[in-house]
Formats: C-alpha cells, structure tokens, sequence
C-alpha cells in the first residue's frame, strides 16, 4: 500500500504519518509473526541552524520508535528490504531536484514517481509525507511557480498510486482518498 | 451553477473537463459539441457568460480589481460591490455554469493594500458562489472531496 499524507506547515502531518508507519507496523507484525523493520528516509539537506533545529525536533520525535534513518536528498534507492517505509518529505526532494540537480518539474514528477514505485515494490506499506503550500494566493516569480506547479504534479501523480491520501488538518486526518483507518 | 475550489496545481480544471465529458448533456443534435471554457487570465464576462466552464475565476476577479483601481476615484469597497453585480449577472445569464477558482486566502497577510483587496475580494465572492452553487467540490492532490 501507499499512503499519501499531505497538510500545511505546523498541521501535524508527520507526527500522523510517524503513528500511522508505527500502526502499520504493528498490523504487520501481528499478520507476520515476526519482527518487522521501520525505515525513515529523510530527504531535508543538513545545511544550517534552523534544518539541524528542525530534524533535531524530528529525530526526538521518532526515538525509540526503532526506525532506521537514511538521509537521502535526492534518491530512494534502498539495498534492503523493509517491511515499513516512512518517506519525508516530497517537497524537499522535489526541491533538490529541481534546484540542486537542475531538473524541470515534469522530469522530477516523473523521478519520485519512478522511485516510489521501486520502494513500493519491495516494502508493503510505503507511507510519504507532503505538503500544502497552493493556497497562498501569491503569484511568485516563474522559477518558484515552476516550483509549485512540479510538487502539484507530484502529489497529484502519487495520489493517483496511493490507495490512501490524506490531508492532515491541525492533527485532524481528513481522508480523500481510502477510508480513515482511525488510528486515532 | 457548479463551483470547484482548491489550491493552484491540484488538478481542479482536469477534473471539472472530466465531470463535464462524462455527462453527455453537450448533444446539440449535430452530435457532441465541444465544450467551451473560458480562462481568467485572458476571457471577458461575457465570454464565460457563454461558456460551459470557467477555469482560474480568480485571476478574472484580479484583472476586473485592477482594471476597476486604475478609475479615478474608485474604493476598494465601490469596486467589489461592482464585482459582485457582475458576478450575479453572470450566474443569471449562465446557471448551468462549472467555475473553478483557486483557493488564495490561506497565507500570510501582504504588504501592498492590493494584494490584501484581491484576497478579500475573492474570499467575498466565493462566499457568494458557495452559497448559490448547487455542488461544491475541493480538490486536494487530483481528488475531489464534495463540501456542499
């Protein structure tokens, strides 16, 4: 399955996404018997005061939950086989696509998608986090409306493979896509 | 009228052409006529006063403020009272109309006194289309979720 967890800055969008992968898991568990794996792959660039404050708050977030941490900024490709994957977040990888590696929105689109379908394949229950960032009214210039328009395609293109998306809403999962598992 | 509101990029006018292909409402005898769209970025009211769709509603709101703040002598409150006569003309003349217009609202407040009336105004005239529209619809991500 892929989740698709969107929501404005601030609204709780990854401290839902961190419960629902922990939920996941533990259905999954519970279905293998087994012990399962938990990934995190953080796409936020280390580069400042404020990105170290910001996955700071985000490592605190998920200690002792037992996921394993891959930083990877601009790709997905993972060796081994986890049962959960936590991806956060497109925007920033859409970011360093476009503006690092100098791809147009339509080539990252069609990147993510391609790497969330790999993911998809080998993990069962792929959960990616996104964000609402169309609803400002401010016409940028053209390099940031370039900007809006490649993660716009992006969630639209990844809403289109998830079985589940949903925006998070000041801590409240509103599902327009799939049925709200109520985890909480 | 049918109203479909959401942030730029989510796919809103996509998923209005297919609503609207869908219905085979557009017979005219001769066959499926094509279905006409007016874009606010360059159409007048009287085109979308003819047209099965209006995409990107906001930006016509945006051209008619600016258009109407070059008048000598116009207030912002003037100005939307104006607009909103024309919006009610246009769904007068045009009941059946699908409009599709960005959601702007959920920023921070700007600077420039018209970049704060442009906001207000399309705030004040989605109101009035919610209240009068016989469906609503927000699109997040390409999926639409029914409000009214």
């Amino acid at each position: 399955m892929i989740w698709l967890i969107t929501g404005g800055s601030g609204s709780g969008k990854s401290e839902y996404a961190e419960k629902l992968a922990c939920h996941l898991a533990e259905e999954e568990m519970k279905r293998k018997q087994m012990p399962v794996t938990k990934l995190y792959l953080a796409t936020m660039q280390n580069d400042g005061a404020e990105a170290c404050e910001r996955i700071a708050r985000h490592r605190n977030l998920r200690q002792g939950k037992g996921f394993a941490t891959v930083e990877a900024p601009y790709g997905l490709e993972v060796e081994e086989r986890y049962d959960i994957i936590l991806l956060e977040c497109v925007s920033n990888l859409a970011a360093n696509l476009m503006f690092g590696k100098r791809m147009s929105a339509d080539e990252t689109a069609e990147e993510i998608l391609r790497q969330v379908k790999c993911l998809s394949e080998t993990c069962p229950q792929v959960v990616v986090v996104s964000n609402e960032i169309f609803s400002d009214g401010v016409i940028y210039d053209r390099e940031t409306m370039e900007y809006l328009r490649g993660i716009g395609l992006v969630n639209r293109r990844l809403a289109g493979l998830a079985q589940y998306v949903c925006e998070v809403v000041y801590s409240i999962p509103m599902y327009v896509k799939g049925a709200n598992p109520c985890i909480l | 009228m049918e109203l479909i509101i959401g942030g730029c990029f989510q796919g809103k006018t996509a998923y209005g052409m297919d609503k609207l292909k869908e219905r085979k409402l557009l017979f005219d005898g001769s066959g499926v006529r094509e279905i006409i769209v007016a874009d606010g970025e360059t159409c007048t009211w009287e085109q979308c006063a003819k047209a099965d769709l209006v995409t990107r509603f906001h930006l016509l709101l945006r051209r008619t403020l600016t258009e109407g703040s070059n008048k000598q002598g116009i207030t912002p409150k003037i100005l939307l009272e104006k607009m909103t006569d024309q919006v009610n003309i246009l769904l007068e003349e045009n009941p059946d109309l699908m409009i599709v217009c960005d959601e702007v609202g959920c920023g921070i407040i700007p600077i420039e006194r018209s970049e704060r009336d442009y906001r207000e105004a399309v705030g004040r005239v989605l109101c009035l289309l919610a209240k009068q529209a016989t469906s609503m619809e927000r699109v997040v991500a390409g999926m639409p979720v029914r409000i009214k």
